[in-house]
């Protein structure tokens, strides 16, 4: 079920949308819309649970979630380390840890 | 699916539902990346069991979320069966969950978000991304 809608847009955005196959605007503006409402839903659960309001910022935090992220570096040595703690080679846990991880 | 770039053990879902601003902001912060957090199944099993029956639904909003990704084991028998290696990396850690999440963690190479960073450093050493809460 689908229906029509009418909407105004600045016109920074018209021209992006101008610049799209007319057959795909809608497809487009719908999946912009899905994506927001992700982080919308995420804003309603964490009201409910009494946190507070955060600001729309997917630049900011995209940024700093690349400056935590764990670095190949340590996943060997947490590798090394799991291994020896569980008497295992250390490549058959590889081998089972990137099986999981392209699951 | 692009791997996580959190694992949510089980201080992390508490803190969530007692409205911790930390884990607030890192988990909007994921979903505005448009990312995903994991939950190991271990996790959220023991958060249940730790809550009150009128705290559930709160978690429930939460992984009814499409950011938040519960993960269950691998429990295949004759080609990949992770039960007895989280089982034992819980050995380590002396919580179920805590050797859950640091499974899920290093299978994904992700940070782990918990109220107990020892019971995680104990098996993934000092060097690897905690956020605690």
């Amino acid at each position: 079920m689908s229906r029509r809608v009418t909407i105004s847009v600045p016109d920074d955005v018209a021209e992006q949308l101008d610049a799209l196959p007319a057959r795909q605007v809608s497809a487009y503006v719908t999946e912009a819309l899905r994506r927001r409402r992700v982080s919308d839903d995420m804003r309603a659960a964490l009201r409910a649970a009494g946190h507070g309001e955060f600001p729309y910022d997917p630049i900011g935090a995209a940024q700093r979630l690349a400056a935590r992220e764990v670095t190949p570096e340590a996943r060997e040595a947490a590798i090394a380390r799991v291994a020896e703690l569980l008497g295992r080679p250390a490549d058959e846990l590889r081998a089972q840890l990137d099986r999981r991880s392209a699951a | 699916m692009s791997r996580p770039y959190w694992v949510l053990d089980t201080g992390a879902l508490l803190a969530y539902v007692h409205g911790v601003p930390a884990v607030g902001e890192t988990v909007v912060g994921v979903a505005d990346a448009e990312g995903t957090v994991a939950v190991p199944l271990a996790c959220l099993l023991e958060a249940y069991s730790l809550l009150d029956p009128g705290e559930h639904e709160l978690l429930r909003m939460l992984r009814r979320n499409p950011a938040v990704r519960t993960v269950q084991p691998a429990l295949d028998l004759d080609n990949d069966d992770e039960a007895p290696t989280i089982g034992s990396m819980a050995r380590h850690t002396g919580r179920l969950g805590a050797g859950h999440a640091a499974w899920v963690a290093l299978a994904n190479q992700a940070g782990v978000i918990t109220s107990r960073p020892d019971q995680i450093r104990i098996v993934l050493g000092e060097g690897w991304e905690i956020l605690e809460v």
